[in-house]
Order: structure tokens, then sequence, then C-alpha cells
């Protein structure tokens, strides 16, 4: 390839050039055209020619350079998307060398967190989602109507989508947890407006919470003080007994700690009052199931 | 690829060698032949779902002639098939009637979009003035040059492309009307005297009733038309002065050398740029002005870019505009390949941005200068 003695190129026809190697993926030409490219500035500030030193950069693993470009200047609208792929792409390359394995999509979520993308190539609310829109729209269509859809309806989804079911699943998961989410903060912001609390919320909350502590707690056998929610755990609290199969040990003071505790689960504190008979009942109804 | 792959394309049924050859240039050691006798997929005609998936197959390629109104039509670029694997595109044109399903066999690179006036040739601008304007020159002269070229287009036009019929159904492309037709043999068929337009030889109820716009048999008449159109522009492509009586085409040789002076050989410019690229074989010229049909064919003609523009490559965008032509091309050849639009402005410019395609414009001699050596130098 000669070099012309003068250069015979207009920046708008050094900007076609560019746009027609990158559309045609002929980087490694591209490469080679923009290194004949005389050193006027004006000329190496034209967005066309630096998107294409940004992918040139890429396709050669310069990243330095790639990200040094991509954070000197404001790219217009139109070119985000194109270089918004790069920065993450090339991040992730980097990433996963670190890490010596590929990267999952938790890994990748971490990257883009240490690396947020600069604001010349990003507007601030470009958000470019995983799942593509027609596929995203079906399942937000489908959300309004049903938002626990049922596992054949899942698997219908899936297909509808493009989707595994378990993809869809967590869709669904996700969404409901995030509109419970942001209805609580609604409901919360409302509250703090409002002078009224109301107090069974709040001690459904703590009772959510105390239970909810102890469900993940594993629950001793010899300790009876602790309110557990299984029947079986309340025989297990009196050692040497056989399980199920076994007579119930007679009720003492300390087999049965808070009789309330089982059905506290589902009836929240109303059932703390029961009597210990009443939780031995349930108790003998369990042994014969 | 074997060779005889190859020939059997070359010779595909009734649409001829022709067809092809100019398209590409031809590696010597390919021959025209026989048709193919093995013919296991017999059903591989027509358009639609049958003729689209017959072709995914070689053998199936090669069965036999088009039927009907989809003639499916096997175009194969002419790139050595060694160097580049064979990718098959669709290339129908959309919505709409009368598409013949064109599939490429393509490992096609770039196709390059061009407009006509004032961009290739020198027409329009004589006869207003502003090329002479612009570079200096004797408006006089290029007036009186222009008008005598209009004269010649219009005359070749009404005479030979029949004009006067279809100025006012105006198509573009020359395959939108091709579903309307049956088919049947033309050789000796009466246009003059068909009642298409009304005033027929049969004359009276008949003729009234025949020249009814819209009506079936109107249909197939119009599709008659075109069809022989084509085959007139494949005929005398490449010699445009058969169509002309001798006092004609001196006067046209006359012109086009005169016009080349005045003008600082513009069209000379341009073709260079032009047989480069088709000289690739991957890359394909394609032009869309914004002429109707009839009249940009016969520019074509006689301005001697007969050989440059094969007829399928040939969109008029006076009814639907550049952007939606565009479009049209973007579906019949893929969105893998590259395109690159070319003209002096205004609606290509714009039509090119909507479609994200780089744009390289034409302003003066030295912008198809840089055309050429960028191509040569491989940049575009």
């Amino acid at each position: 390839m000669s070099m012309l003695p003068t250069f015979g190129f207009t920046q708008e026809q050094v900007a076609c050039v560019c746009e027609v190697l990158q559309q045609g993926g002929n980087i490694e030409r591209l490469g080679r055209f923009l290194w004949s490219l005389p050193a006027c500035e004006h000329l190496h500030k034209n967005e066309s020619v630096l998107k294409a030193k940004a992918v040139v950069a890429f396709h050669r693993g310069n990243f330095r350079e790639l990200y040094k470009i991509l954070e000197s200047h404001q790219f217009s609208p139109h070119n985000h998307p194109k270089l918004q792929q790069l920065w993450l792409k090339a991040h992730y390359i980097e990433a996963e060398k670190l890490r010596g394995r590929p990267l999952g999509a938790v890994g990748k979520y971490r990257v883009r967190r240490k690396f947020p993308l600069p604001r010349s190539i990003w507007d601030g609310e470009e958000t470019s989602y995983c799942f593509k829109e027609k596929s995203r729209s079906v399942l937000r269509e489908w959300y309004t109507h049903n938002p626990y859809p049922s596992p054949r309806e899942k698997r219908e989804l899936a297909e509808a989508t493009g989707l595994t079911t378990t993809q869809v699943s967590n869709w669904f998961k996700n969404r409901r947890q995030r509109d419970r989410a942001a209805e609580a903060k609604e409901r919360e912001n409302s509250e703090n407006s409002n002078s009224n609390s109301h107090n069974l919320s709040s001690s459904m909350n703590g009772n959510k919470t105390l239970l909810g502590s102890s469900d993940d707690d594993k629950t001793p056998s010899g300790t009876p003080d602790h309110t557990s929610p299984s029947p079986a755990l309340l025989l297990g609290s009196n050692a040497g007994l056989p399980s199920l199969h076994g007579l119930a040990p007679p009720p003492g003071p300390s087999a049965i700690p808070v009789p309330g505790g089982a059905d506290s689960v589902h009836h929240h504190h109303s059932v703390h009052h029961d009597t210990i008979l009443n939780s031995m009942s349930s108790n003998l109804v369990d042994l014969g199931s | 690829l074997p060779p005889s792959f190859l020939q059997e394309f070359s010779s595909y049924g009734s649409l001829g060698q022709n067809q092809f050859s100019q398209y590409y240039h031809l590696p010597p050691n390919y021959t025209s032949s026989t048709p193919p006798s093995a013919d296991e997929h017999g059903s591989g005609t027509g358009a639609g779902a049958v003729g689209y998936s017959a072709v995914k197959s070689e053998e199936a390629a090669s069965a036999g002639p088009p039927t009907g109104a989809h003639p499916l039509r096997l175009t194969r670029c002419g790139s050595p098939a060694a160097a580049h694997p064979l990718r098959l595109t669709r290339c129908g044109s959309p919505a709409g009637r009368g598409r013949s399903l064109i599939v490429h066999l393509c490992c096609f690179q770039r196709v390059f979009l061009w407009d006509l006036d004032e961009t290739i040739i020198i027409f329009h601008s004589l006869l207003t003035g502003t090329y002479a304007q612009k570079f200096g020159k004797d408006p006089a002269t290029m007036l009186n040059l222009g008008l005598q070229m209009e004269e010649l287009i219009f005359e070749l036009a009404d005479t030979h492309l029949f004009f006067n019929d279809l100025e006012e159904c105006d198509q573009v492309h020359i395959e939108d009307v091709a579903s309307d037709d049956n088919g049947q043999d033309l050789s000796n068929y009466n246009f003059m005297a068909d009642g298409f337009n009304g005033s027929g030889g049969a004359g009276g109820a008949a003729g009234a009733a025949a020249g009814v716009q819209g009506g079936v048999e109107w249909m197939r008449k119009l599709a008659f038309r075109y069809r022989r159109l084509k085959e007139i522009y494949s005929s005398y492509k490449g010699n445009v002065g058969g169509l002309l009586n001798p006092i004609k085409r001196e006067l046209l040789l006359r012109l086009q050398s005169e016009i080349e002076n005045v003008t600082d050989s513009w069209l000379t410019t341009a073709l260079k740029s032009l047989l480069l690229i088709q000289s690739r074989g991957k890359c394909m010229n394609v032009l869309v002005t914004t002429t109707q049909l009839v009249p940009a064919l016969a520019k074509v003609l006689l301005y001697g870019l007969g050989d440059v523009f094969p007829i399928e490559n040939i969109y008029s965008a006076t009814k639907i505009g550049k952007e939606s032509c565009f479009e049209r091309i973007v579906s019949r050849f893929g969105k893998k390949v590259t395109y690159v639009v070319i003209g002096d402005g205004r609606d290509e410019e714009f039509a090119a941005k909507q479609h994200n395609m780089p744009f390289w414009r034409i302003s003066t001699h030295g912008d198809l200068v840089s055309l050429h050596q960028a191509l040569e130098l491989d940049f575009l």
C-alpha cells in the first residue's frame, strides 16, 4: 500500500473510510489506514476517526489506549451503544484474565460496578438489558395479568420469549420482590408523612424477624427455650426419645418451649395463649400421620 | 467447489447465460455447458418456501427452469469459490406484488449505492446551467448539449422502451410487476395493438374494455411490457446504437464525446470506480435514481453504462423515495454486507444516514478521483 505524497482525502472522506472498514470488519486494514493519516489534530478529533481508533485498540488488546480514547472525547449518543460494548468487553476480558476463568453474570456485575461507564460514552440513563425488549415486554404483559404463573405457564412463556424456564422463574421472582420492596418503600414514605402508624404491622414485622432468625439458626435439641416452629423438634427436645413413631413424651414444662411457637409462623402472636394441651394434641396428630 | 457446480448455474434454465455473465467476470475456465442431467430435486421451482429451501442444497439448485409468476432466480457473484466460502442469502424484495425471489449465492462484501445524475453522469445540470456556473463553462454550449441529449433520451424511451404506455404506471424496479406475468411467448406479440392504452387496433368496445387500468388482463399486458423491456435492455446494453438509426447513432457518439469534453471527462472518471468495483467480484454496483425507471434506463443506455448496471440493479426512487429504496436493497442483499452510498448530496445523504450507511459525497472531479484512489488502495 503506497502512501499519497500529499494526503488527498477530506475529513469527510476519511470518516467515510473509517465507517466502511469498521462495518466491513476489516480492522487490520483500518489500523493501517489510521496509521497513514497525516498528523492533523483536527482530523484526529473527528468522531468517526476516534471511534475507529477505539475499535482498533480493542482489536489489538491495547485496552489502556482504548479506555483513554473512550474517556477523552464526548461521543454522540448514536455511537454510545457500540462504545459501551467495547468498554465493558475489555474490562470483562481483563477481569477474566485475572480470575483465570470465564466470568459469570455476577462477576460481570461486579466488574460493571467497579468500572462504571464513563459519561463520555453514556448519558447516565441508557441501560442495555440482557433480555431482548420483545421478551421483556411479553413478560411484563403477563405479569400485569398474573404475577404467579404456573409451571406450565412458565414453560409457555419460556417458549414465547426464547428464554429458559429458570430465567422466566427468576424474572418473575425478582419482579415480585422488587415490586414488594418498591411498595414497602412507598408505604414507608407515606407513613412518615402520616401521623398514623400500625402497631400490628410493626409487631408483625417483629415477629417475622424473630421467627426468621430462628428458622435460619440451627436449633440445638438441647435448648428448649428456643422458639421452634417444628413439632418434631419439640419432640426431639426430649433427648433420648425415639422419633415420630414413638409415643409422645409426657409433657413437662421444659419439653414444650413457647407453646405458640409453631403456630406463630402462621397465626402470629394470637396463638400465644394456646394451652399446653392444644400443642400436645397437634403433636399427637403429627405422630399419627 | 467443483467447477461442474458453477457450470450448472451459468446455464440455469431459461434465464440464459447472458443474465449471469453481465454480473461478473467469469474466470476463463468456466464454460457454459449443458444443463445438468441429474434432477433429484425436481420441485426446486417457484418462490416461497419451496423455492427458497430448495437452494439450500447444491443439487436442488440445479433443478429445472422456473415456472409461473415467481421465477426463482439464482445469481452468483463472481469471486473464485476457493477463496471465499459461499453463503446463501435471500434477496427477495419485501412486501408488494410482483417480487421474484432473487437468491444470491453470496460472499458479498460491499454494495455501492450510486446516484445517477450529477454523480455518474452530467445531464440535468447541463440544462439548468448549474454545471456551467460551478465550473466556469459556457452555459449556452452546455444547454445545447443537454437539450440534444434530452431529446435522444425521450425518443429512445418512447420508441423502444414503452414510455408512452408506462409513464403513468411507473415502477420502482423492473421485476415489480412480474407476478402478473403468465410467461407466454412474446416473440410474435403485437404491443402496438393489444389494447393496452385503450387506443388499440381493435377499437370499439373491445378496445375500450381492454384499456381499463387495473384489470387482470391489463396487468398482464403491463407485465409483458416490463418483460420485453428487460429483454431489450439486456440485448442492447453494450450496444445502444443498435436501437438507433444511423443518423442518431452518429449524433449520440458525437454528443457523448462532446459532453465528456466540456465536463472534463466526468463520466470517464466515474467509470473508473464503477469498473474497479465490478472487477472485484465480491462487490456490487447498484443504481438508485430519482428519475422514473424507463427514462433512467434510457439514460443508462445512452451514456454507455449498460454493462455496468444489470437491469436488476436499477431502482427508481420517484414513487417511494431513496430511503425506502435502500430498505428494499438491504432486504435483498442482507445485513451482513457493507453498504456505501455515493451521491452528490440531498436525498441520498439523508437516506444513508437513516440507514447508518457511510456516505461518499461527489461535488467535484476531485471527489471522483479520490473515490477511485480509495478503491485502489482498498480503503473502501
